[in-house]
């Protein structure tokens, strides 16, 4: 309930924040994610990384604006495209959206300590103990 | 519950636990002196705090670590979650059927009146109970048993009027109704490449049976094959699936094997129904997936008679007809922009076991159902605009040969209309005409039927 809860509450509108980085957990065998492996990661279509550990994606919340800019800029969505997207993916009882955190730190700690895990948080939030695979600058995701 | 609140309240009059949670402390700044010093109006505001009240910001901590929990349960860190989530849908609307007063069709539905209805009321169960595990239930709660009507060949209705002996007044009566249970599995995952799922699921064919509910599907008018279940809509046994990504592309798998079309809830036979689906799936600012199904069964029905006649105790069983069948199909859906296509062709065939008597039909009491080939395809255009306006054109095609009760060919256009006022709150209304036709028959059948439908949507 929760979930849906969080699923449909979202802002009408995002600034555009300076960079996002896309962070995996360091012993990752990603080194680089393009656009269509991070659509494949965050709608679920990728379960698994090429080493077989299960993907963890963690989406921040609706109500963060690098949320919305992320899925407008990898899924190519807006916040009532993506809530309609994960609604019809539970009706069909297909798999439930990425769990999500509201805090970049909450993102950055939980990454760091799981294999297969993978987020996305502003640049000037960024910690040593992660791995980027992916940056979102100006629209547009590019190599790390 | 009551003690973590107790002491997140406790904790929080502790300076800095809010961005405890998540966000590290700031660093005091050496050059910032009015942190060391505060001013005059920074003691004011450290006297009477603003900004939310204490309960607002405990609800905002608690959230915060029902969040990371949750996550962490996910990832495998922590002890399993045993929350369930809990989501579903329901829609009420408007509808009538045209029909005229001497048409037969008036024996299959209740009235010819404009009525309100209540449609679906869908509840999921939803839990994960550690990493590659998931159960999910789905229940629909409904008024039926009751005002259901049959021939049998009287005229019967189903009444489930009782007194509520609960209530004080002991005149109080209710309607008792029922529960359908959607799907109810069990899975596990190995790997992207296989998941194993045990329970009663939903047949994976083509679109329709997939998208499943109001709120994913645009037309309210189900296609011919998912009201006659030219594939069963859904079935008890095991199921495998998986897919292989490449890129925007996913290739896609499912393999089932179930008790198949059964008269009750067991299977009658040894022998189990297979089915079976691929698709090719493209993710991006253009989606579609192409798909194809298939499946083969058997299904068949006994009576049981008590027997004395040897002295000592004994069940007589009698087969009472048997088919096999089977039915293969192709779909094809197409996201681009704001334009949305859907369409689905299906063949079924059905072929009875020789010396075994023909499953009652629909027709006359008394009638079978013949041996018998069914053609299915519809198409679906429609295209969303200003983001919440949803037209579109739906036209439908069935041809069974031979011909069932009236008819073999049935045309059915239609027209919808769907308003999406929030991705949780949708109106859908249908206009269509189902033209019924004999081609083979001596005597044409000229029945025609129109309806309009309207459904409020809700996702909860």
């Amino acid at each position: 309930m929760a979930m849906l809860g969080c699923l449909l509450s979202h802002p009408s509108g995002a600034e555009e924040p300076a960079e996002l980085v896309v962070i995996v957990h360091p012993s990752s065998p990603v080194r680089a994610l393009s656009a269509n492996d991070l659509r494949a990661v965050f709608t679920r279509v990728l379960r698994d990384w090429p080493d077989r550990t299960p993907v963890t994606a963690i989406n921040l919340a609706p109500s963060v604006p690098e949320r919305v800019v992320f899925d407008r800029v990898v899924l190519g969505m807006d916040p009532d495209d993506v809530a309609q997207f994960w609604i019809d993916q539970m009706i069909r009882g297909d798999s439930p959206p990425p769990r999500q955190l509201s805090s970049a730190a909450a993102i950055v700690d939980l990454v760091s300590r799981t294999p297969g895990a993978i987020g996305y948080i502003p640049d000037s939030k960024l910690k040593p103990r992660v791995k980027v695979v992916a940056r979102i600058r100006r629209s547009q995701v590019v190599m790390p | 519950m009551k003690n973590h609140r107790f002491l997140i309240g406790l904790l929080s009059f502790l300076p800095g636990l809010a961005r405890a949670q998540g966000e590290p402390a700031p660093v005091p700044s050496v050059t910032n002196q009015t942190a060391v010093n505060p001013s005059a109006k920074e003691v004011d505001q450290v006297e009477a705090p603003a900004g939310p009240p204490l309960d607002t910001r405990l609800d905002a901590i608690e959230q915060r670590m029902k969040e990371v929990e949750s996550a962490e349960a996910e990832a495998g860190h922590a002890t399993p979650a045993r929350a369930i989530d809990l989501y579903g849908f329901m829609d009420v609307g408007l509808q009538r059927l045209f029909l005229d007063s001497g048409d037969p069709l008036n024996g299959v539905y209740p009235t010819r009146a404009t009525t309100f209805v209540l449609g679906n009321v869908n509840l999921y169960l939803d839990t994960r109970p550690g990493p590659g595990w998931r159960t999910l239930i789905e229940t629909r709660f409904t008024l039926y048993p009751n005002g259901s009507e049959s021939f049998t060949p009287n005229y019967q209705r189903v009444n489930t009027s009782v007194y509520d002996s609960s209530d004080p007044n002991g005149r109080a009566h209710v309607s008792w109704g029922g529960v359908v249970i959607e799907r109810a599995w069990g899975e596990w995952s190995y790997s992207q490449a296989l998941t194993i799922q045990a329970g009663l699921f939903p047949s994976p064919y083509g679109i329709w049976n997939i998208d499943h509910g109001t709120p994913v599907l645009i037309s309210l008018l189900l296609p011919a094959f998912q009201v006659e279940e030219a594939i069963p809509a859904r079935l008890v046994g095991v199921h495998a699936y998986g897919s292989f990504v490449f890129g925007a592309l996913d290739l896609g798998y499912h393999v089932y094997l179930s008790n198949g079309r059964t008269m009750t809830n067991v299977d009658l036979t040894d022998d189990k129904a297979l089915g079976a689906r691929l698709f090719l799936r493209h993710s991006g600012a253009t989606r579609f997936t192409v798909g194809m199904s298939g499946y083969w069964g058997t299904s068949s029905d006994d009576t049981k008679q008590l027997d004395f006649s040897s002295g000592s105790f004994g069940v007589t069983e009698t087969r009472a007809w048997a088919y096999h069948e089977w039915a293969a199909g192709v779909d094809l859906s197409v996201d681009w922009g704001g334009w949305r296509l859907r369409t689905e062709a299906l063949l079924h065939r059905v072929k009875y076991d020789a010396g075994a008597q023909n499953e009652p039909g629909l027709g006359p009491p008394g009638s079978v159902l013949p041996n018998r080939f069914a053609h299915y395809w519809y198409g679906l255009l429609a295209h969303r605009f200003a983001r919440r306006f949803e037209p579109y054109v739906y036209v439908e095609i069935q041809y069974v040969s031979p011909p069932d009760f009236l008819d073999d060919f049935v045309c059915t256009p239609s027209l919808g209309f769907n308003i999406y006022f929030k991705p949780w709150a949708q109106l859908k209304t249908q206009y269509s005409s189902s033209y019924f036709f004999n081609t083979e028959g001596p005597n044409p059948s000229n029945v025609t039927i129109r309806s309009l439908a309207s459904r409020l949507v809700f996702v909860f």
